[in-house]
């Protein structure tokens, strides 16, 4: 019987975590792809304008965002490896890797704040042009969700320090760690996209 | 003594971080060589490269879904390649 079979499917033949979190996984990669794809539309358009503007972002804010995000997505995996050999007293180790991932995307919101108050300081804004509606929109939107994953990794790192989180109970932090790379995925792809991939002249 | 498994496991993990934290930086560098033209160029399909390597990295080692049927793991694969691709066709040309 097809429900018999739902019921009695080894675990390990659904992605790491709550099954929940990989539709809403696949529904923000979804947006991204839309927001990524209208992105390069508008590139090859209004392409002038877009290769006038994106020499004035600095590609080195956004190969320090990269190397922050790797640096917390190598904690978090590290974090799931440690929780899953866990004895429920050893806790401590995974809250010591995810709060690696937390402290990685809190700096990765500070650069960005920095790289936002120089435009704002050289009055570029949202409406500036639609090279920098485009930048803002796109960068914005991404560091909210690196917002919402430093709150989920901290409260996953405050519960694995108390012990909720070992070798039998591992889904709550596959949970949050899916969620953490998908995040730090959508970067990948966005920083050569908006700051580096241009059309030779 | 240590899980095998689980130490196997996180020595993938290493390896593919340093791997991918070296390349970033690696690129990073290349953009201040001086030759800003022909540099940034190839930095930006580098980068691109580089995003399809994570892509790929996230899916099978820091996502662990090696053991994970392949519905699953396909549309994240298709989600990377496509992005990349489509984005890639479309400012390219």
């Amino acid at each position: 019987m097809t429900g018999e079979n739902l019921v009695t499917a080894p675990k390990n033949s659904y992605p790491p975590g709550d099954l929940a979190i990989w539709f809403f996984i696949l529904a923000e990669l979804t947006a991204f792809f839309a927001l990524f794809a209208t992105y390069a539309v508008s590139y090859r358009i209004h392409y002038p304008l877009f290769a006038a503007m994106q020499p004035t972002l600095d590609a080195r804010w956004g190969a320090v965002n990269t190397a922050l995000l790797l640096l917390g997505s190598w904690g978090v995996a590290r974090a799931v490896v440690a929780a899953k050999v866990a004895s429920p007293q050893e806790g401590r180790r995974s809250s010591t890797w995810l709060l690696l991932g937390v402290a990685c995307g809190f700096l990765f919101l500070v650069s960005k704040g920095f790289e936002y108050a120089a435009k704002f300081r050289a009055g570029i804004d949202l409406d500036t042009n639609l090279f920098f509606t485009f930048y803002f929109s796109l960068t914005a939107f991404h560091a909210m969700h690196v917002l919402l994953g430093v709150v989920i990794l901290a409260i996953v790192a405050v519960k694995a320090r108390h012990g909720c989180y070992h070798r039998d109970a591992t889904v709550g932090i596959e949970t949050a760690a899916s969620y953490w790379h998908m995040v730090d995925l959508v970067w990948l792809i966005l920083f050569p996209l908006l700051y580096l991939l241009t059309i030779p002249v | 003594m240590e899980d095998p498994a689980a130490a196997k496991r996180r020595r993938l993990i290493d390896v593919t971080a340093l791997i991918l934290l070296v390349a970033t930086v690696g690129a990073a560098a290349l953009s201040e060589w001086g030759l800003q033209q022909v540099a940034g160029e190839r930095l930006s399909y580098f980068l691109l490269l580089l995003a399809v390597g994570k892509g790929l990295a996230v899916v099978d080692v820091f996502m662990d879904l090696r053991p994970v049927v392949w519905r699953w793991r396909g549309l994240l694969w298709t989600w990377v390649v496509g992005a990349v691709a489509i984005c890639g066709a479309l400012i390219l040309g």
